[in-house]
């Protein structure tokens, strides 16, 4: 209701016309009406009419396709560029009513025929064309938002079915590793009391073993599944001041017999203004532990080994990168790397829980966890850390 | 005379590892398959240490642990669980009601049951 054609203010013409005498015919045809105010403005090459529509207050264009620097449909494409906005009606010789319908098609307006317009046709296909200009550039403007919004909301449906998913998996993981945790602990604990009365020389002796060391297995993936399933809280942690660089060394320490036996370059650069910062320090050991325990199988049978750890202040964060020069994430399947259970590991090699649990460490202390591979280059983890924590989480 | 010790786990794969890792070690190990078993057990007998466990049918490990309080102030006693998260607010209680207690993670070796028990039963000598 508040466009210009409704309020009876001046509407503004733009007639892109390059024969003088169609153009003195518009002219007036167009002062016939009295009781419409309006101003018209002349032009008759393209690249003036293109220059007047710069200058915004153009109501309506009336187009000639025919000009000395442009011809048919280009025409109309060229002003549509110019002025998306603007509504546009074409003109035409009577005989060219087949590439007027195809100018409409393309975003004209309307068409008219220029001997056939009478002033009260004229203004009345000018005021349409405004109108429902207007009323299609709301539509599409409605549409876009309709889209935007049908994608969040698609994100947002995709992101509960995953947290129920794995909120509904926790429970039933968690249950279980429960149920297993006595019957391992009898495992463990009657093999060790087997081995403990079998001489090194009995045949059987390296079996029992052999049992010892899958039962461990078991308790640790056991273990991890727990940590997975927030059942058992690595929230009871509390937070503390400290240093990155001294939980790199003490991760790093634990990892040097693989790192010295697998032949891999491990270099470190940490800022030296890298603030110290609240965390709980087991649960970023443990991440940490993850990215460069990852970062080493990826290493595994490539030419160039390098690991490099860099941490350094990023604004309000602080930044920790594991970054390998190893085999990389096939891009399809960078997404996936954070589900739980999703590895690419030999059976027995990995539970596909690592990252996952990793993630949900760095997010609870209010951080982010990101990744970015190049497939044969490498893989690069960046954790961010919030300087500052929240005062509710500092308890 | 020889410590005695309590083990009152429904388990027992529990209470069969706790009895095979300290059966050369020189101490009595007593054992409860329930709550109120252990608290029987205790009517009759003075405990050096007790280990018990958490999630039991019957009365669970907090409930036990303010039974055999009322019986026995003093005696360490080991709270032993996989998982305290969902005892979390009744533990917590307990503390607040001034119950002394310890917790340990399940699953335990049979080494860690000895090295553990030692040191307790071994420092309480000391201490004393």
């Amino acid at each position: 209701m508040s466009s210009k054609s409704t309020k009876a203010l001046p509407i503004d013409v733009l007639l892109i016309e390059d024969n003088p005498g169609d153009a003195r015919l518009i002219q007036e045809i167009l002062s016939e009406s009295a009781q419409v105010e309006h101003q018209l403005q002349c032009a008759d090459l393209l690249s003036t009419g293109l220059e007047r529509l710069d200058k915004a207050g153009i109501d309506v264009v009336l187009l000639d396709l025919g000009l000395p620097d442009s011809q048919g449909l280009d025409t109309l494409s060229k002003v549509c560029a110019q002025a998306p906005e603007v509504p546009i009606v074409i003109l035409t010789g009577l005989d060219d009513e087949i590439i007027a319908l195809q100018a409409v098609r393309q975003g004209a307006q309307d068409y008219l025929a220029k001997g056939d317009a009478d002033s009260k046709m004229l203004w009345r296909v000018m005021r349409y064309a405004i109108e429902r200009k207007k009323a299609e550039d709301e539509l599409k403007k409605a549409h876009e938002e309709l889209k935007l919004t049908y994608e969040q909301l698609r994100e947002s449906q995709a992101q509960l079915v995953q947290s129920e998913k794995v909120s509904a998996l926790g429970i039933l993981v968690a249950g279980v590793s429960h149920e297993l945790d006595n019957p391992l602990m009898g495992i463990l604990n009657f093999n060790d009391y087997c081995l403990k009365h079998t001489t090194e020389d009995d045949w059987r002796y390296q079996f029992l073993q052999d049992i010892q060391h899958e039962t461990e297995r078991c308790i640790d993936i056991v273990s991890n599944l727990l940590t997975f399933s927030h059942m058992e809280k690595v929230g009871e942690e509390a937070y503390q001041d400290e240093s990155l660089a001294k939980i790199i060394d003490r991760v790093v320490n634990l990892l040097s017999y693989r790192i010295q036996k697998e032949k891999v370059s491990l270099t470190q650069h940490i800022s030296e203004n890298t603030p110290a910062i609240r965390l709980r320090v087991n649960a970023v050991q443990q991440v940490l532990l993850n990215l460069i325990d990852n970062a080493l199988d990826a290493l595994v049978g490539s030419q160039k080994k390098e690991i490099r750890i860099e941490v350094h202040p990023d604004g309000d964060f602080v930044s920790l990168t594991v970054a390998d020069s190893g085999s990389g994430i096939a891009p399809k399947m960078l997404d996936k790397v954070y589900d739980p259970f999703f590895t690419t590991k030999p059976a027995g090699k990995g539970t596909g829980l690592g990252l996952s649990i990793s993630r949900s460490l760095i997010e609870s202390h209010g951080g982010d966890i990101t990744c970015e591979s190049k497939p044969g280059l490498g893989t690069t983890f960046e954790v961010l850390l919030p300087i500052e924590r929240r005062k509710e989480d500092n308890k | 005379m020889s410590k005695r010790i309590l083990v009152i786990d429904d388990e027992s794969v529990v209470r069969r590892s706790f009895v095979l890792a300290l059966e050369n070690s020189g101490y009595l190990v007593d054992t409860a398959s329930s709550g109120e078993m252990g608290i029987e057990r205790m009517e009759g007998t003075k405990y050096d240490l007790i280990f018990l466990d958490l999630n039991m049918p019957g009365l669970n490990g907090v409930e036990t642990l303010r039974e055999l309080r009322e019986r026995d102030k003093d005696v360490p006693v080991y709270i032993q669980t996989a998982f305290h998260a969902a005892f979390a607010d009744q533990l917590r209680q307990a503390a607040e009601d001034g119950m002394d207690f310890e917790i340990l993670k399940k699953p335990l070796s049979l080494r860690q049951i000895a090295d553990i028990t030692k040191e307790i039963l071994e420092e309480a000598k000391i201490t004393e």
